[in-house]
Protein backbone atom coordinates (compact mmCIF):
# COMPACT_ATOMS: atom_id res chain seq x y z
CA UNK A 1 0.00 0.00 0.00
CA UNK A 2 1.13 3.45 -1.34
CA UNK A 3 0.50 6.70 0.49
CA UNK A 4 -0.87 9.45 -1.85
CA UNK A 5 1.53 12.22 -1.85
CA UNK A 6 0.41 15.66 -2.26
CA UNK A 7 3.30 15.90 -5.21
CA UNK A 8 1.35 13.15 -7.13
CA UNK A 9 -1.78 14.97 -6.71
CA UNK A 10 -0.74 18.21 -7.26
CA UNK A 11 0.85 16.87 -10.82
CA UNK A 12 -1.62 14.98 -12.18
CA UNK A 13 -4.20 18.15 -11.40
CA UNK A 14 -1.83 20.34 -14.02
CA UNK A 15 -1.32 17.64 -16.30
CA UNK A 16 -4.60 15.51 -16.81
CA UNK A 17 -7.56 18.10 -15.03
CA UNK A 18 -8.47 19.71 -18.66
CA UNK A 19 -8.65 16.61 -20.33
CA UNK A 20 -10.63 14.64 -17.69
CA UNK A 21 -12.73 18.05 -18.58
CA UNK A 22 -12.62 17.08 -21.99
CA UNK A 23 -13.74 13.01 -21.03
CA UNK A 24 -16.68 14.40 -18.72
CA UNK A 25 -18.18 16.63 -21.33
CA UNK A 26 -19.06 13.30 -23.32
CA UNK A 27 -21.98 13.01 -20.29
CA UNK A 28 -22.75 15.85 -18.72
CA UNK A 29 -22.65 19.88 -19.11
CA UNK A 30 -21.36 20.59 -15.63
CA UNK A 31 -17.64 19.03 -16.44
CA UNK A 32 -15.54 21.12 -14.20
CA UNK A 33 -17.49 20.02 -11.11
CA UNK A 34 -17.30 16.58 -11.89
CA UNK A 35 -13.51 16.71 -12.48
CA UNK A 36 -13.06 18.91 -8.80
CA UNK A 37 -14.69 16.49 -7.03
CA UNK A 38 -13.02 13.31 -8.35
CA UNK A 39 -10.03 14.99 -7.34
CA UNK A 40 -11.23 15.83 -3.68
CA UNK A 41 -12.38 12.03 -3.55
CA UNK A 42 -8.68 11.24 -4.48
CA UNK A 43 -7.03 13.56 -1.96
CA UNK A 44 -8.97 11.79 0.86
CA UNK A 45 -7.86 8.31 0.05
CA UNK A 46 -6.18 6.86 2.37
CA UNK A 47 -3.93 5.31 0.06
CA UNK A 48 -3.15 5.80 -3.05
CA UNK A 49 -4.76 3.89 -6.09
CA UNK A 50 -2.61 1.08 -7.88
CA UNK A 51 -3.42 2.89 -11.29
CA UNK A 52 -3.76 6.62 -10.37
CA UNK A 53 -4.65 7.75 -13.79
CA UNK A 54 -7.06 5.15 -14.35
CA UNK A 55 -8.82 5.34 -11.27
CA UNK A 56 -9.45 9.32 -12.24
CA UNK A 57 -10.77 8.10 -15.26
CA UNK A 58 -12.94 5.76 -13.54
CA UNK A 59 -14.71 7.93 -11.09
CA UNK A 60 -14.89 11.31 -13.42
CA UNK A 61 -16.80 8.85 -15.72
CA UNK A 62 -19.29 7.55 -12.97
CA UNK A 63 -19.88 10.25 -12.00
CA UNK A 64 -20.55 12.15 -15.56
CA UNK A 65 -22.81 9.22 -16.05
CA UNK A 66 -24.73 9.62 -12.69
CA UNK A 67 -24.38 13.67 -13.65
CA UNK A 68 -26.34 12.70 -17.21
CA UNK A 69 -29.14 10.86 -15.67
CA UNK A 70 -29.92 13.68 -13.53
CA UNK A 71 -29.78 16.06 -16.54
CA UNK A 72 -31.83 14.09 -18.87
CA UNK A 73 -34.95 14.99 -16.46
CA UNK A 74 -34.37 19.06 -17.41
CA UNK A 75 -35.83 20.74 -20.58
CA UNK A 76 -35.01 20.24 -23.89
CA UNK A 77 -33.66 23.60 -24.12
CA UNK A 78 -31.28 23.39 -21.44
CA UNK A 79 -29.17 20.94 -23.30
CA UNK A 80 -29.41 22.59 -26.66
CA UNK A 81 -27.99 25.41 -25.26
CA UNK A 82 -24.98 23.81 -23.30
CA UNK A 83 -24.17 22.23 -26.87
CA UNK A 84 -22.96 25.02 -28.34
CA UNK A 85 -20.37 25.41 -25.88
CA UNK A 86 -16.96 25.23 -26.76
CA UNK A 87 -14.72 21.73 -26.43
CA UNK A 88 -11.43 23.16 -26.94
CA UNK A 89 -9.75 26.38 -26.89
CA UNK A 90 -9.78 27.94 -30.42
CA UNK A 91 -6.70 30.69 -29.53
CA UNK A 92 -3.99 28.38 -30.55
CA UNK A 93 -2.41 28.08 -33.97
CA UNK A 94 -3.68 24.39 -35.05
CA UNK A 95 -3.91 22.66 -38.01
CA UNK A 96 -7.63 21.58 -37.72
CA UNK A 97 -10.32 24.42 -36.60
CA UNK A 98 -10.88 23.84 -32.96
CA UNK A 99 -15.31 24.56 -33.64
CA UNK A 100 -15.35 22.25 -36.73
CA UNK A 101 -13.84 19.25 -34.69
CA UNK A 102 -16.29 20.18 -31.36
CA UNK A 103 -18.74 19.52 -34.28
CA UNK A 104 -17.66 16.94 -35.98
CA UNK A 105 -16.39 14.85 -32.54
CA UNK A 106 -20.06 16.33 -31.42
CA UNK A 107 -21.60 14.19 -34.05
CA UNK A 108 -20.22 10.93 -33.14
CA UNK A 109 -22.12 7.70 -31.00
CA UNK A 110 -20.62 7.81 -27.56
CA UNK A 111 -18.64 5.35 -28.05
CA UNK A 112 -16.64 5.86 -30.85
CA UNK A 113 -16.36 9.52 -29.08
CA UNK A 114 -15.18 8.11 -25.38
CA UNK A 115 -12.55 6.18 -27.30
CA UNK A 116 -11.19 8.92 -29.36
CA UNK A 117 -11.17 11.72 -26.20
CA UNK A 118 -10.11 9.26 -23.90
CA UNK A 119 -6.63 7.59 -26.22
CA UNK A 120 -5.96 11.50 -27.97
CA UNK A 121 -6.23 13.84 -25.05
CA UNK A 122 -6.47 11.33 -22.03
CA UNK A 123 -3.12 9.71 -23.06
CA UNK A 124 -5.22 6.18 -21.95
CA UNK A 125 -3.52 2.82 -23.52
CA UNK A 126 -6.57 0.73 -25.39
CA UNK A 127 -6.41 -1.61 -22.33
CA UNK A 128 -7.28 0.81 -20.30
CA UNK A 129 -10.10 1.90 -22.55
CA UNK A 130 -11.35 -1.32 -22.78
CA UNK A 131 -11.30 -1.76 -18.49
CA UNK A 132 -12.79 1.88 -18.29
CA UNK A 133 -15.58 1.09 -20.58
CA UNK A 134 -15.88 -2.25 -19.64
CA UNK A 135 -16.06 -3.66 -23.39
CA UNK A 136 -13.06 -5.77 -24.87
CA UNK A 137 -9.88 -4.45 -26.28
CA UNK A 138 -10.88 -5.33 -29.71
CA UNK A 139 -14.37 -3.40 -29.80
CA UNK A 140 -13.14 -0.16 -28.55
CA UNK A 141 -9.94 -0.33 -31.14
CA UNK A 142 -12.80 -1.32 -33.88
CA UNK A 143 -14.58 2.23 -32.53
CA UNK A 144 -11.76 4.14 -32.45
CA UNK A 145 -10.83 3.44 -35.64
CA UNK A 146 -14.16 4.06 -36.80
CA UNK A 147 -14.14 7.23 -35.38
CA UNK A 148 -11.16 8.91 -36.56
CA UNK A 149 -12.30 7.89 -39.99
CA UNK A 150 -15.30 9.57 -39.75
CA UNK A 151 -13.78 12.54 -37.79
CA UNK A 152 -10.63 12.67 -40.96
CA UNK A 153 -13.62 12.59 -43.64
CA UNK A 154 -16.07 14.87 -42.50
CA UNK A 155 -13.32 17.59 -41.14
CA UNK A 156 -11.77 16.86 -44.77
CA UNK A 157 -14.93 17.78 -46.80
CA UNK A 158 -15.49 20.87 -45.03
CA UNK A 159 -12.21 22.09 -45.28
CA UNK A 160 -12.54 21.43 -48.77
CA UNK A 161 -15.95 23.13 -48.69
CA UNK A 162 -14.44 26.45 -47.46
CA UNK A 163 -11.79 26.45 -49.78
CA UNK A 164 -13.90 26.50 -52.64
CA UNK A 165 -16.23 29.05 -50.89
CA UNK A 166 -13.50 31.48 -50.50
CA UNK A 167 -12.36 30.66 -54.14
CA UNK A 168 -15.95 31.61 -55.75
CA UNK B 1 -2.68 4.90 -56.47
CA UNK B 2 -1.95 5.44 -52.48
CA UNK B 3 -0.38 2.91 -50.77
CA UNK B 4 -0.98 1.28 -47.18
CA UNK B 5 1.67 3.04 -45.38
CA UNK B 6 0.75 6.53 -46.44
CA UNK B 7 -3.09 6.04 -45.55
CA UNK B 8 -1.09 5.21 -42.24
CA UNK B 9 1.06 8.16 -42.03
CA UNK B 10 -2.29 10.34 -42.59
CA UNK B 11 -4.23 8.97 -39.98
CA UNK B 12 -1.31 9.20 -37.46
CA UNK B 13 -1.15 12.61 -39.11
CA UNK B 14 -4.67 13.47 -38.15
CA UNK B 15 -4.81 12.10 -35.13
CA UNK B 16 -1.17 14.18 -34.02
CA UNK B 17 -3.18 17.31 -35.34
CA UNK B 18 -6.20 16.57 -33.16
CA UNK B 19 -4.25 15.60 -30.29
CA UNK B 20 -2.77 19.14 -30.49
CA UNK B 21 -6.14 20.75 -29.88
CA UNK B 22 -6.06 21.86 -26.33
CA UNK B 23 -9.45 20.83 -24.08
CA UNK B 24 -10.83 24.24 -22.48
CA UNK B 25 -11.41 24.44 -19.19
CA UNK B 26 -12.11 28.06 -18.46
CA UNK B 27 -13.75 27.14 -14.94
CA UNK B 28 -11.11 25.18 -13.70
CA UNK B 29 -8.69 26.95 -11.69
CA UNK B 30 -4.91 25.67 -12.04
CA UNK B 31 -4.25 27.26 -8.22
CA UNK B 32 -6.77 24.58 -7.19
CA UNK B 33 -3.62 22.42 -7.68
CA UNK B 34 -2.42 23.51 -4.67
CA UNK B 35 -5.28 23.60 -2.63
CA UNK B 36 -5.54 20.03 -3.12
CA UNK B 37 -1.81 19.39 -2.01
CA UNK B 38 -3.10 21.46 1.32
CA UNK B 39 -6.28 18.97 1.88
CA UNK B 40 -3.83 15.42 0.91
CA UNK B 41 -1.66 16.72 3.83
CA UNK B 42 -4.28 17.13 6.07
CA UNK B 43 -5.99 14.25 5.67
CA UNK B 44 -2.37 12.53 6.07
CA UNK B 45 -2.28 14.25 9.64
CA UNK B 46 -5.72 13.25 11.12
CA UNK B 47 -5.46 9.57 9.11
CA UNK B 48 -5.72 6.96 11.93
CA UNK B 49 -3.55 3.62 11.13
CA UNK B 50 -5.13 0.40 11.68
CA UNK B 51 -3.48 -2.78 12.12
CA UNK B 52 -3.91 -5.50 10.06
CA UNK B 53 -6.16 -7.01 12.74
CA UNK B 54 -7.95 -3.81 12.88
CA UNK B 55 -8.81 -4.21 16.33
CA UNK B 56 -6.96 -1.33 18.03
CA UNK B 57 -6.81 2.04 16.25
CA UNK B 58 -3.40 4.41 17.17
CA UNK B 59 -3.47 7.71 16.15
CA UNK B 60 -0.22 8.11 13.18
CA UNK B 61 1.39 10.20 15.71
CA UNK B 62 0.51 7.77 18.44
CA UNK B 63 3.85 7.75 20.00
CA UNK B 64 2.51 8.37 23.16
CA UNK B 65 4.62 11.58 23.44
CA UNK B 66 2.28 13.56 21.68
CA UNK B 67 -0.54 12.61 24.57
CA UNK B 68 -1.85 15.36 26.29
CA UNK B 69 -1.87 15.54 29.88
CA UNK B 70 -4.19 18.15 30.65
CA UNK B 71 -6.29 16.96 33.37
CA UNK B 72 -8.92 19.30 31.61
CA UNK B 73 -9.09 16.65 29.14
CA UNK B 74 -10.77 16.79 25.74
CA UNK B 75 -14.26 16.07 24.54
CA UNK B 76 -12.44 14.46 21.26
CA UNK B 77 -12.00 11.19 22.90
CA UNK B 78 -10.89 7.88 21.62
CA UNK B 79 -14.25 5.94 21.30
CA UNK B 80 -12.43 2.84 22.20
CA UNK B 81 -10.96 3.62 26.11
CA UNK B 82 -12.59 6.92 26.70
CA UNK B 83 -9.31 8.35 28.61
CA UNK B 84 -9.46 11.66 27.52
CA UNK B 85 -12.65 12.69 29.51
CA UNK B 86 -13.04 15.50 31.23
CA UNK B 87 -12.74 15.20 35.18
CA UNK B 88 -16.15 16.27 35.61
CA UNK B 89 -17.47 13.27 33.08
CA UNK B 90 -15.45 10.82 34.15
CA UNK B 91 -17.21 11.93 37.65
CA UNK B 92 -20.49 12.20 36.64
CA UNK B 93 -20.17 8.79 34.73
CA UNK B 94 -20.04 7.01 37.92
CA UNK B 95 -22.46 8.90 40.00
CA UNK B 96 -25.26 6.89 39.53
CA UNK B 97 -23.84 3.69 40.32
CA UNK B 98 -22.32 4.86 43.07
CA UNK B 99 -25.77 6.58 44.43
CA UNK B 100 -27.39 3.02 43.48
CA UNK B 101 -25.06 0.98 45.93
CA UNK B 102 -25.74 3.73 49.25
CA UNK B 103 -29.23 3.34 48.82
CA UNK B 104 -29.31 -0.16 48.02
CA UNK B 105 -27.23 -0.60 51.19
CA UNK B 106 -29.56 1.64 53.69
CA UNK B 107 -32.54 -0.19 52.61
CA UNK B 108 -30.92 -3.34 53.77
CA UNK B 109 -30.36 -2.11 56.88
CA UNK B 110 -33.58 -0.88 57.30
CA UNK B 111 -35.07 -3.64 56.63
CA UNK B 112 -32.67 -5.93 58.83
CA UNK B 113 -33.38 -3.39 61.66
CA UNK B 114 -37.46 -3.83 61.26
CA UNK B 115 -36.87 -7.62 61.14
CA UNK B 116 -34.81 -7.35 64.43
CA UNK B 117 -37.69 -5.52 66.14
CA UNK B 118 -39.70 -7.46 64.97
CA UNK B 119 -38.36 -10.42 66.75
CA UNK B 120 -37.71 -9.18 70.31
CA UNK B 121 -41.29 -7.82 70.56
CA UNK B 122 -42.35 -11.34 69.83
CA UNK B 123 -39.64 -12.96 71.76
CA UNK B 124 -40.88 -10.56 74.81
CA UNK B 125 -44.21 -11.75 74.54
CA UNK B 126 -43.77 -15.23 74.41
CA UNK B 127 -41.59 -14.71 77.72
CA UNK B 128 -44.04 -12.87 79.66
CA UNK B 129 -47.07 -15.73 78.88
CA UNK B 130 -44.62 -18.74 79.70
CA UNK B 131 -43.08 -16.86 82.59
CA UNK B 132 -45.89 -15.62 84.04
CA UNK B 133 -48.55 -16.95 83.43
CA UNK B 134 -47.26 -20.85 83.07
CA UNK B 135 -45.41 -20.70 86.24
CA UNK B 136 -47.32 -24.34 87.85
CA UNK B 137 -45.93 -27.41 85.97
CA UNK B 138 -49.19 -28.41 86.26
CA UNK B 139 -50.11 -25.78 83.73
CA UNK B 140 -46.92 -25.79 81.44
CA UNK B 141 -47.82 -28.38 79.11
CA UNK B 142 -50.95 -27.84 77.87
CA UNK B 143 -50.85 -29.59 74.84
CA UNK B 144 -50.06 -32.83 76.38
CA UNK B 145 -53.09 -32.11 78.58
CA UNK B 146 -55.01 -31.87 75.75
CA UNK B 147 -54.54 -35.20 74.98
CA UNK B 148 -56.99 -36.28 77.19
CA UNK B 149 -59.79 -34.96 75.00
CA UNK B 150 -61.87 -36.71 72.87
CA UNK B 151 -59.68 -37.42 69.57
CA UNK B 152 -61.26 -40.39 68.27
CA UNK B 153 -63.73 -38.81 65.04
CA UNK B 154 -60.36 -36.23 64.06
CA UNK B 155 -58.48 -39.52 63.61
CA UNK B 156 -57.76 -39.99 59.86
CA UNK B 157 -57.83 -36.56 58.80
CA UNK B 158 -54.32 -35.73 57.16
CA UNK B 159 -54.27 -32.31 57.64
CA UNK B 160 -54.90 -30.07 61.18
CA UNK B 161 -57.95 -28.64 61.57
CA UNK B 162 -59.56 -26.67 64.79
CA UNK B 163 -62.28 -28.31 66.81
CA UNK B 164 -64.24 -27.00 69.25
CA UNK B 165 -64.70 -28.52 73.11
CA UNK B 166 -66.51 -26.51 75.81
CA UNK B 167 -69.64 -26.22 77.82
CA UNK B 168 -71.77 -27.86 75.47
CA UNK B 169 -69.57 -31.02 74.94
CA UNK B 170 -68.99 -33.20 77.84
CA UNK B 171 -69.46 -30.43 80.39
CA UNK B 172 -65.81 -28.89 80.19
CA UNK B 173 -65.14 -25.45 81.04
CA UNK B 174 -64.32 -22.92 79.33
CA UNK B 175 -64.31 -23.71 75.56
CA UNK B 176 -61.00 -24.63 74.27
CA UNK B 177 -60.46 -24.05 70.46
CA UNK B 178 -57.47 -26.48 69.76
CA UNK B 179 -55.57 -27.33 66.57
CA UNK B 180 -54.88 -30.72 66.18
CA UNK B 181 -52.05 -32.06 64.08
CA UNK B 182 -51.62 -35.25 62.35
CA UNK B 183 -49.55 -37.06 64.25
CA UNK B 184 -52.03 -36.13 67.12
CA UNK B 185 -50.62 -33.34 69.50
CA UNK B 186 -52.98 -30.33 69.75
CA UNK B 187 -52.14 -26.86 69.85
CA UNK B 188 -53.75 -24.73 72.09
CA UNK B 189 -54.31 -20.69 70.85
CA UNK B 190 -53.32 -18.17 73.29
CA UNK B 191 -56.47 -17.40 73.95
CA UNK B 192 -57.55 -20.59 74.93
CA UNK B 193 -54.29 -20.64 77.33
CA UNK B 194 -55.52 -17.22 78.55
CA UNK B 195 -58.50 -18.42 79.13
CA UNK B 196 -57.42 -21.72 81.05
CA UNK B 197 -55.27 -19.50 83.55
CA UNK B 198 -58.72 -17.77 84.23
CA UNK B 199 -60.02 -20.39 85.16
CA UNK B 200 -57.75 -22.96 86.60
CA UNK B 201 -57.58 -25.65 84.58
CA UNK B 202 -59.18 -26.21 81.40
CA UNK B 203 -59.50 -29.70 81.88
CA UNK B 204 -61.44 -30.07 84.47
CA UNK B 205 -63.58 -27.00 85.44
CA UNK B 206 -63.26 -28.59 88.88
Amino acid sequence: MEILSPQAVTRLWSERSAALVLYARQWCDAPEDIVQEAFLLLARQTVAPDNLVGWIYRVVRNRAINASRTKARRSRRESAVSRREAWFDAGGEDRIDAAAATAVLQGLPLAEREAIVARLWGGLSFEEIARLSDSSLSTVYRNYQRGIAAMRGRLNSSCHEKTTTKKT
Amino acid sequence: MPRKDDHEEDIKSFEDSLASLRPLARRLDPAWGAMLAKEVELNALLRWQRPPAGTEPAPLFGSGSHRCTSSAGHWFVCVNCGCELPVGSRIGRWGWPAALSVMTSIAAMLLVLLVTQQQGQTTARHDGVDGAQFANSSQSQPVRAAESFDVENQSGSATPHRETAGAGAGGVWPRIVASKQPDGREILSAGDMRRAVTFGSFLSPN
